[in-house]
């Protein structure tokens, strides 16, 4: 079952000469899927997150395109409409959870005012949930009557997790959930979405320049680059055999202990300059295998077994070995 | 309670560096009240008659004692509000003339902070939230443009056009001469009448101030993460606005509000000198010209006191609304 349909999606920011950040995107998730959106800063993924929740801010605007979850459409419905449909079908984490808590609201109330005013529930029950959601994480129940700032960072961004579970929502959309986060709060965070999905079911967006902790939590993965999905797969073929020059790419600049002695590399040169029309492939001049073609032709999004992929060269090429197909 | 304890035991030490200043810097100038009194009456040139000098002096209760025990009994006397005679008013004790006149500044010069405290801050709000709409144009162009007023010529205007030529507003005064300050409907009524005009042009020449503050806090607000989630958690806007935005938006405002309270005392001189209103601005303007000096250092102990004491109270607003300075908590 399709939960979220984002059709030809385009986001512009300002109106004299935009800057064009999401360009017509589409793509699909299912139910109790996990869904992770990996590139470059800048390529356009969290401007994605943000218009599919939308929670765009100007001078960032919608141009065109579409965005469908459970039936109702999200690009077409005004403010008033929408309002009982956030949290309760699509909740968000943001980057800085350090930032996303109000700072003159204690963390109880915080998760009171959502509840109350999205259902009517006794006090009882908004204690009762928000000890639950607490224990997913593994915070400390103490913390409904503290502050923001008596937490630490890890502990803020595990709470702003919590929040998001309160409404059992359909979707979560989480933008760089770790990021500002060390590495072993980052793996604690893992683990803990890894348990929450056998506890409660929902699809996640979780979106990441991070390719290698993506690989680890999610499904399928949607590669963006310069504003456009490059590429489509699921994770596990994805690992094994990425098809777009940029995910390999990607994948190359990726510490692997296990293959080679840990190195790796990077991928030379900078994405194009979104204000201008793209003319052929966006990533032809950072291309290892650039082709005349690439200069003139726009590539379009095919299909290669059941991956996408965005690319005149390598969407070519005869399937290697082991197929992913096949699995 | 830690913080209170420190903020109190802050506030006591301002409080005796002030005292002492107004005690010590007086002093240090040269000559005294009465020599500048015998000048006056016995004109330039003429011999001072020493015993004359003497007379004022003893009238005055001006001492030649030690610096250090006049400080002592200056001390004593601050203590009990005791600040000697007023010259200009004699034999009226300064304490008197301030009592008579503090009220009337609190009322007019409180009020209308007050009063344009919450207006500018609400009208802010609003315009911070409708931002780039009508009422946001309107009323922050407005509010601009009335900021930039001068006080005392807009002052001047209001009082020339509405009660010279037009005669709606008396031209001076608390209250009609001829009646006494009573508690009745009749003297209230007329009290409002007399405070009305001074109590607006001090409201809408401050206003703006407040109002665009507020409307800089909260735009920079509307950008914070916590904004954006609190739309995205669907919650009504009404509630994003009050609790998410204007309640962090108003913080550094509050300081400048308890601030302003304290300056109440001090910042009404112009006010006053425009409407003849017999508050404590105006009763410093008079000391000034007629060098009542124990009026004038009465009248400053107590603005110096007004600010001070309104810190505190802000110290204290702030743990209040900001649960981050509640330290010494956890």
């Amino acid at each position: 079952m399709t939960l979220v349909a984002v059709q030809d999606l385009s986001v512009d920011y300002g109106r004299l000469k935009p800057v064009r950040a999401v360009r017509d995107v589409s793509l699909t998730i299912a139910e109790n899927e996990f869904v992770g959106l990996v590139g470059e800063s800048g390529c356009g993924k969290s401007t994605l997150g943000f218009a599919i929740a939308r929670l765009e801010r100007p001078p960032a605007r919608i141009v065109s395109g579409r965005v469908v979850i459970d039936d109702l459409d999200w690009t077409n419905t005004d403010a008033k409409t929408l309002r009982p449909h956030r949290w309760q079908d699509v909740s968000v984490v943001l980057q800085s959870g350090m930032n996303a808590l109000n700072p003159v609201m204690t963390i109880g109330s915080q998760f009171r005012d959502v509840m109350v005013q999205h259902a009517s529930v006794s006090p009882d029950e908004v204690l009762q949930r928000s000890y639950e959601v607490l224990d997913m994480v593994n915070v400390s129940r103490q913390v409904i009557g503290r502050y923001p700032h008596e937490l630490s960072g890890g502990m803020k961004q595990r709470v702003v997790i919590a929040m998001s579970m309160l409404l059992r929502p359909r979707l979560i959309i989480m933008d760089e959930p770790t990021t500002a986060l060390d590495m072993v709060v980052q793996r604690q965070i893992l683990e803990n979405l890894k348990r929450i999905r056998e506890q409660q079911s929902f699809s996640l967006l979780f979106i990441s320049h991070d390719l290698g902790l993506v690989l680890e939590l999610v499904d399928r993965v949607v590669v963006m680059y310069a504003g456009q999905v490059v590429e489509v797969q699921d994770a596990e073929s994805l690992l094994d055999s990425p098809i777009h020059p940029y995910t390999r790419a990607l994948l190359r600049s990726l510490p692997d202990a296990q293959r080679d002695g840990g190195t790796f590399e990077g991928i030379p040169g900078t994405p194009p300059d979104l204000r201008e029309e793209l003319r052929g492939c966006a990533f032809a001049p950072r291309c290892p295998l650039v082709q005349a073609k690439c200069q003139t032709t726009s590539p379009p999004l095919v299909a290669v077994g059941t991956a996408q992929v965005r690319c005149l060269v390598t969407s070519q090429e005869v399937p290697r070995g082991s197929d992913h197909t096949v699995r | 309670m830690r913080y209170f304890a420190r903020r109190f035991t802050f506030l006591i030490g301002t409080l005796w560096v002030a005292i002492t200043l107004n005690f010590l810097i007086p002093r240090l100038m040269p000559g005294n009240p009465a020599s500048v009194m015998m000048a006056k009456f016995m004109g330039r040139g003429q011999p001072i008659n020493p015993a004359a000098l003497h007379a004022i002096e003893v009238m005055l209760g001006i001492s030649h004692a030690s610096l250090m025990s006049q400080y002592w009994q200056y001390l004593g006397q601050v203590v009990r509000f005791n600040f000697g005679l007023s010259y200009t008013q004699f034999p009226y004790s300064v304490r008197y003339v301030i009592g008579q006149a503090l009220p009337w500044t609190l009322g007019l010069v409180g009020l209308s902070t007050i009063l344009s405290f919450i207006i500018g801050t609400g009208l802010g709000i609003l315009a911070a939230w409708r931002r780039n709409k009508m009422t946001d144009t309107i009323v922050t162009s407005l509010s601009a443009f009335t900021n930039a007023f001068p006080y005392f010529w807009f002052a001047l205007v209001a009082v020339y056009f509405l009660s010279f030529i037009h005669n709606w507003f008396p031209l001076t005064g608390a209250y009609a001469i001829g009646t006494s300050p009573t508690f009745s409907i009749g003297f209230i009524l007329d009290v409002i009448h007399h405070g009305f005009l001074p109590a607006l042009t001090i409201v809408i020449s401050s206003m703006g101030g407040w109002l665009l503050g507020m409307r800089n806090n909260m735009i920079n607000t509307l950008g914070e993460d916590y904004v954006l989630l609190a739309t995205a958690k669907g919650l009504k806007n009404r509630w994003v606005a009050g609790m998410y935005v204007a309640r962090n938006a108003i913080l550094p405002n509050i300081t400048g509000f308890a601030m302003a309270l304290g300056f109440v005392v001090a910042g009404s001189l112009l006010t006053e000198v425009v409407f003849a209103y017999p508050g404590i601005g105006y009763a410093l303007y008079n000391a000034v010209i007629n060098e009542d000096y124990p009026l004038m250092q009465g009248i400053f102990l107590i603005i110096v006191l007004c600010v001070i004491v309104a810190n505190f109270a802000a110290d204290l607003l702030y743990v209040l609304v900001d649960p981050r300075v509640r330290r010494g908590r956890a």
